[in-house]
């Protein structure tokens, strides 16, 4: 309905790149605690720059270099990969009822570039009344765009330094991790109607992890607290 | 001489294996979902997965850590953010406040 205005211009990729520079230093330091541990993984340089250029999905390339050992167990890698990301398909689908009044030459490229940040942002740009609504497509392309720079010279520069930083865990990432998904939390507000769906997502996902590795109770919780959301506001 | 050449292509087979996989998901979600209706069920959950989402991934985590620098960071992010001091403001507010307790209680 409002997304038939659905567009794609350079004011859009401007104002995505904007909008996005707050998490923009938290993705430089992402890239670089990537690299670092890539490079303990015994990961060449070559090839961490190969997988950010490539993957460009930071938690599964963080299992990833977990995992990678000799001999390869690349069934477990790309298995592990493909389990973590399967949340872009919530997130592909969330955007779908817009995306799909463009023309899929621009969509598809333009997913190259959907991460967790991005969507986020752009998500909470597109809560609330229709006429209000990002619908240019160049928002999601413009906030992908410098995280996917920062994130590769993150990952060069994580490399690059390895043999001078012994423990990047002691850099406070873990914290700064949760700051920004905090704050993508946040940027979903839409008053107290959230809260129990919020609260249920979080419960299942809690209660979940004695049974289930965490990229299982994400999408679980995820749609359990959505399922009860959509419930209650359609009666 | 040929298990040789497999192995020295294995890592770049493997990372090119993930690039795929990680594509497919991304534009798997949109093709999938181009035809949901404006209105019903599925439309009113994924209205709601945005949220969902980032509850069941960050929420748990705060809560195992009990009482802690984390609850303090996030009170301070989220207290910043309801006065409307923008997210950079509420990040940098977290990170010093969970670094500040972490050096002070040791």
């Amino acid at each position: 309905m409002s997304d038939e205005g659905a567009s794609f211009t350079l004011a859009g990729i401007r104002r995505g790149a904007v909008a996005i520079l707050p998490l923009a230093p938290g993705g430089l330091l992402f890239g670089l605690s990537l690299g670092l541990l890539a490079a303990g993984a015994g990961l060449s340089l070559a090839e961490t720059l190969f997988m950010s250029a490539s993957v460009f999905a930071g938690a599964s390339q963080y299992l990833a270099v977990e995992l990678w050992r000799e001999p390869l167990p690349m069934a477990s890698i790309v298995l592990a990969t493909l389990v973590v990301n399967l949340r872009h398909v919530l997130m592909g689908a969330v955007l779908a009822p817009w995306l799909r009044h463009l023309p899929r030459r621009q969509v598809l490229p333009t997913l190259f570039f959907l991460v967790d940040e991005n969507w986020g942002v752009t998500a909470g740009r597109r809560q609330g009344p229709p006429a209000g609504r990002e619908r240019d497509l160049g928002f999601l392309l413009g906030g992908g765009l410098p995280l996917y720079g920062l994130w590769n010279l993150g990952s060069l520069l994580g490399h690059a330094a390895a043999g001078l930083i012994e423990d990047p865990r002691a850099w406070g990432l873990d914290a700064l991790a949760g700051a920004m998904f905090l704050v993508l939390l946040l940027l979903q507000w839409r008053g107290r109607h959230c809260l129990l769906p919020w609260a249920v997502a979080a419960g299942v996902a809690l209660a979940a992890q004695s049974v289930l590795p965490v990229a299982w109770t994400v999408l679980l919780g995820a749609l359990a607290g959505a399922l009860l959301g959509a419930l209650r506001d359609g009666r | 001489m040929a298990a040789d050449g497999i192995a020295d292509w294995l890592p770049w087979l493997t990372i090119a294996a993930m690039a795929l996989v990680t594509y497919l998901t991304r534009i798997g979600g949109f093709l999938a979902f181009a035809r949901v209706p404006d209105r019903g069920l599925l439309r009113r959950v994924l209205d709601h997965v945005p949220g969902t989402t980032f509850a069941a991934l960050v929420l748990p985590k705060l809560i195992l850590a009990g009482p802690s620098a984390e609850w303090l960071g996030a009170a301070a992010l989220i207290l910043l953010f309801w006065r409307g001091a923008g997210p950079f403001a509420g990040i940098v507010a977290y990170v010093a406040v969970v670094a500040l307790v972490r050096a002070v209680t040791g």
